[in-house]
This record gives C-alpha cells, sequence and structure tokens, in this order.
C-alpha cells in the first residue's frame, strides 16, 4: 500500500469516526443550532427595530443574516476544540499516535468532520433565517460563491480551534475558545454598522478579519458591490489558515513526543 | 540467534522533563512470548518506560528496541508490532463497543473487521454489550474492550499500563485470566503495576523500578528469596521497651515508630523466625500490647532492598 492510499484510507476511517460520534451525542449539534438561532431572533425581534436606521435601505434581518451565520460557523468549531484536547485527555491520542496510521490522518479526520458539520448547521440557520423574514438577492454566482466563502471559512476556524484544542491543559478550558469567537463576532460589522461604534472599538471593528469576510458574504447574498472585501476576506482565511495548519501539525508532534 | 528471541531490549536510558530525572540508566531485556512486570510505586518510571517503549516519547540517553526495531528511528515499524493500553480505557463514550472495535480494524486496514469485533466480542465477554454505548459500560467492562481494542489486528507484543488499577477485586482476577490467556496464545506481555502479590502471580519475570532505576530483577522464586515474605507489626507500652526491642532485633530489617510506639519487622515468613522474634523479647521480660502478622506491601520491599543496599555502600 502506498503511503497516499494508507493516509486517504486513514482519513476516511477517523472522518467516519468523528461523524459517528456527532451523530451518536446530537445534543452538541442541537446547542449549534440553537444558540445562532436565539441570537437571530433577539437581534431581528428585541433589537432590530431600534438597530434598523443604522443599516440604511437595508431590511435589518438581512443585515444581519451573514453575521448569524458566521457566528454559528465559530460555535460548530467550539466542539472541534473540546474534541480534540478531550482526545488528548482521556489517552485516545496516545492510542493512536502507538499505532502504525498515517499520523496526518488524526487532525485531518477532526477537520473534515468539522466542516460537514458545520455546513450542516449553516443550512439548517439559512432555512431559519428564511422563516423571519430573510430575502437574499443572490443569483446561482452569488450564492456559489458564498458557500465558497463560508466553506474556506469554516476550514480557517477549524484549524485554529484545532490548535486551540492541543494547546489547552484540559477539555473544560478548550470551551472557553467561544469568548474569542463571539468577540470577534461582535465586535464586527456583523450586528451593527461600524460606524456607530466608539472610535477604538471601531478600528478594531474594520480592521479584523471577521468583517471584511461578513462584508463579503452580505454583498454576494444580497447582490451588492463586492469592493475589495472578497479579495480580503480570502487573503485573511488563506493566511491564518495555513499557519493554525501548520501550528497545528506541529504541536501534535511536540505535545505526543512529550506528555 | 539470541536477538531473535528479544521482544523488548533497554540499554542506559535516561529521561529528563523539565530537569527532573524520571529515568536514570534503565536497563531491561524481555524474552518472547513472556509476561513481563515491571513494579514500582506512583512516580518510579513505569508509564515513562511504557511510553518510551511504545514510540509516544524520545529517550534523551541509551537504546530502546523493540523487536529488534530502533523506537527512535523505526517508529512505524515498532508500531506495527505492538499495542498500547494506557492507565485509562482510551475508549470512544458514545460509541459502542462493536464500533469502537470495527473503527480500530479499520485504522489497521484489517478484512472483515466486523467478522474480527464479534470474535474479540466473545473472547471477552462483551457480546451482550456489543450494540449498547460504552458509557453504560462498568469498569471492568470498559478496560476488557480496552485491550479488546489493543490486540485487534494481533499485534505481537502488549503493552498495559496499570491494568488492575481502580478495579474491584472480581474484575481484577477477571483481567489476570485475560492476561494469561494472552501469554499462552504466545503474546508477549508488558504490563506495570504497583502490587507485589500482582506481579508474583502473572509475570515470568519481575524488574522493581524505584526512581528511575531498576532496583531488583528476576523469576518470582528467585525475587522471593531475597524479598521479604511477611512482616510483623509490634506495639509497645513506652520509648524505653521500644528502643530495647529495636536493639534487640538489630539483625532484621526494622522500622521503628515512635510517636505510634510500633516497630515494623520484615521477616522471611517462617514460623522458625517468628518464634525467634517473640522468645528475644519474652526473655528480656518484654510484654508487648498487641502485635499483626501481615504480607509485605512495596514500601516494606523497598524499604528491605534499598536498606540492604546502604549497608553494602558502608
Amino acid at each position: 500500500m502506498t503511503t497516499i492510499t494508507r493516509s486517504l484510507i486513514d482519513t476516511k476511517t477517523m472522518a467516519e469516526r468523528n461523524l459517528l460520534k456527532s451523530i451518536s451525542s446530537p445534543d452538541k449539534l442541537i446547542e449549534n443550532v440553537i444558540a445562532p438561532v436565539m441570537t437571530m431572533l433577539i437581534f431581528v425581534f428585541v433589537l432590530g427595530g431600534a438597530l434598523e436606521e443604522t443599516t440604511g435601505e437595508m431590511s435589518y434581518v438581512n443585515y444581519v443574516v451573514p453575521g448569524v451565520i458566521l457566528l454559528c460557523i465559530g460555535q460548530c468549531s467550539t466542539t472541534t476544540a473540546i474534541s480534540v484536547s478531550m482526545d488528548i485527555e482521556k489517552g485516545i491520542i496516545s492510542r493512536f499516535r502507538s499505532m502504525p496510521i498515517a499520523q496526518s490522518s488524526v487532525l485531518t479526520g477532526r477537520v473534515i468532520e468539522a466542516v460537514l458539520r458545520t455546513m450542516f448547521t449553516v443550512v439548517l440557520i439559512i432555512l431559519a433565517a428564511f422563516l423571519v423574514g430573510f430575502r437574499p438577492s443572490a443569483g446561482i454566482a452569488g450564492w456559489a460563491g458564498c458557500a465558497a466563502l463560508l466553506l474556506l471559512f469554516s476550514l480557517t476556524i477549524t484549524w485554529i480551534s484545532v490548535v486551540y484544542g492541543l494547546l489547552v491543559k484540559s477539555a473544560e478550558s478548550a470551551g472557553s475558545i467561544t469568548m474569542f469567537i463571539m468577540l470577534f463576532t461582535y465586535l464586527s460589522s456583523g450586528f451593527i454598522a461600524t460606524e456607530t461604534l466608539p472610535s477604538v472599538l471601531r478600528v478594531f471593528a474594520e480592521n479584523q478579519p471577521m468583517t471584511p469576510i461578513i462584508e463579503a458574504a452580505r454583498a454576494m447574498l444580497l447582490n451588492r458591490a463586492l469592493d475589495n472585501n472578497l479579495l480580503l476576506a480570502a487573503v485573511w482565511c488563506i493566511v491564518l489558515g495555513l499557519a493554525a495548519h501548520i501550528a497545528a501539525v506541529r504541536l501534535y508532534k511536540r505535545k505526543l513526543w512529550r506528555s | 540467534m539470541i536477538k531473535n528471541q528479544t521482544a523488548i531490549l533497554m540499554e542506559s536510558v535516561e529521561k529528563s522533563f523539565k530537569g527532573l530525572q524520571v529515568l536514570r540508566g534503565v536497563n531491561l531485556s524481555v524474552k518472547k512470548g513472556s509476561i513481563f512486570a515491571l513494579l514500582g510505586s506512583n512516580g518510579a518510571g513505569k508509564t515513562t518506560t511504557i511510553n518510551i517503549l511504545s514510540t509516544l516519547m524520545r529517550p534523551d540517553k541509551g537504546r530502546a528496541e523493540i523487536c529488534g526495531y530502533n523506537v527512535v528511528s523505526q517508529p512505524e515499524k515498532v508500531r506495527e508490532q505492538i499495542s498500547l493500553t494506557g492507565q485509562y480505557a482510551a475508549v470512544d463514550e458514545v460509541l459502542t463497543g462493536r464500533d469502537n472495535l470495527r473503527l480500530i480494524g479499520e485504522l489497521r486496514h484489517l478484512r472483515d473487521t466486523a467478522v474480527l469485533s464479534d470474535a474479540l466480542l466473545g473472547q471477552f465477554g462483551l457480546e451482550h454489550a456489543a450494540n449498547r454505548r460504552v458509557s453504560t459500560y462498568s469498569g471492568g467492562m470498559r478496560r476488557r474492550l480496552d485491550i479488546a481494542m489493543g490486540i485487534m489486528g494481533d499485534p505481537a507484543l502488549i503493552f498495559l499500563d496499570e491494568p488492575t488499577t481502580g478495579l474491584d477485586p472480581q474484575s481484577r482476577s477477571a483481567m489476570w485470566e485475560i492476561i494469561k490467556d494472552l501469554a499462552k496464545s504466545g503474546k508477549t506481555v508488558f504490563l506495570t503495576t504497583q502490587y507485589l502479590e500482582e506481579a508474583e502471580q502473572l509475570a515470568d519475570r519481575i524488574a522493581i523500578i524505584n526512581d528511575g532505576i531498576i532496583v531488583a530483577e528476576g523469576t518470582p522464586e528467585e525475587l522471593k528469596s531475597t524479598l521479604p515474605q511477611g512482616v510483623i507489626d509490634l506495639s509497645l507500652k513506652n520509648e524505653q521497651e521500644l528502643t530495647a526491642v529495636t536493639s534487640l532485633l538489630q539483625d532484621y530489617s526494622v522500622k521503628c515508630d515512635i510517636t505510634m510506639l510500633s516497630l515494623t519487622v520484615v521477616t522471611d515468613g517462617s514460623v522458625d523466625q517468628l518464634a525467634d522474634i517473640f522468645s528475644r523479647i519474652r526473655q528480656n521480660g518484654i510484654n508487648i500490647s498487641s502485635f499483626t502478622q501481615k504480607l509485605p506491601t512495596l514500601e516494606d520491599v523497598f524499604y528491605v532492598l534499598i536498606g540492604e543496599k546502604q549497608r553494602e555502600d558502608i
């Protein structure tokens, strides 16, 4: 068996293991759908009236859905960080590490499962958004572009959460990645126009990666001008994703030679 | 071809963590098809030894080989020979026993993983729980599943890190039978334990590790002649009598506890020695308030072994 076939088969098995685990404990999955939906409901129905003025001619629900989708993708990756550090804590990674398998499959299988699970929840969120009045005006190209961007973002954030899971001391503390995800999602143009923010926060919000990603997704869904947001979003995702991937592979090796 | 008969070879293996030396030059040799027990208390270096042999850690110094393959330069070859069962059952709680086994079979690229899984479930008495989630299993069942996952794919050498720690007496004796059966089927078993009795029951050879060094090694019979077989605890009335008895028994290994007014005497377990100890005390007109006889613990063994070393050093 060549090294490549071996690593493909092992990656498939690992992804299967993780998918099977996700399906067997759907509570996490439900939580990942419910939390962003609740957020969406609060923003649309409670705060939406007051915030509508800041979003110009766009309806607030149309404005907020891209931010909710990114929040949902972020929430999904929390599960990944927790699972990775749980596997270390319980000695499952040690077992894999002592087996004659393609070692890369342990992390790659994890990422594949996370992206599939995330995409599934994103579809559910978009359906829920339609129910509360989300009316996108994208054509096929807009939808395809948006799907590609969300897939890329999901890959990036998953690799980051893998790194987080490898770094933290216990599975309990791995959940704290949610805090950073919330910080970056809320302090962006996802829920309010950045012009309304105080100057320091505004500088942060306008220059952090979530803003161009949300802007690009919104522009594609609502058929508006993209400016350079898509390019910026893609560059952010690719650079951060690659860096996280390299860090994850190194940490995996180092952690297990030492722990 | 002596080399072909050797499953594990360790030569002067050293390992430190953040300046703390955990292994200080460990030498071991384990014959194929045997059960080898590494006996030691917490923090003696047992798990570190297993981690080095199972390619999880790199030794700082020295050489370690599994079936002739070097653990540092040929980890892939080593991994094909071994299976590791850690101190805590490394099983997926939310999956069924059958799925846990099947996935390991897939990772080992075996054919008919379903058939193999069923066979192992039967062998380990888990067929009735095959389709239940592991989270519903008892501690003993989890360990059995863990070991079944380890031997999926028929590795030649099995590492078991404290396989009976935390198990109730019944599960413990069931585990002993499993380990004996593994050796009967021709596998080499390397296990660690904190219990002298367990090592004596199971192993063909025992090595005792303390503070990162092997302090004794041999067959259970060989060790029996050098290790204590019995321990008596004597309680005395006052300090004077305690000192008097301590000096009467100075040719025995004794441990004196002044606050508790008690004295621990290590014996070879024979009636002659017991009679000797009590007659010496009686002849000097000292009354013992109470005494208990018990099996030596690992601490007693270390006390004797290290005490002898110090006497040799002087």
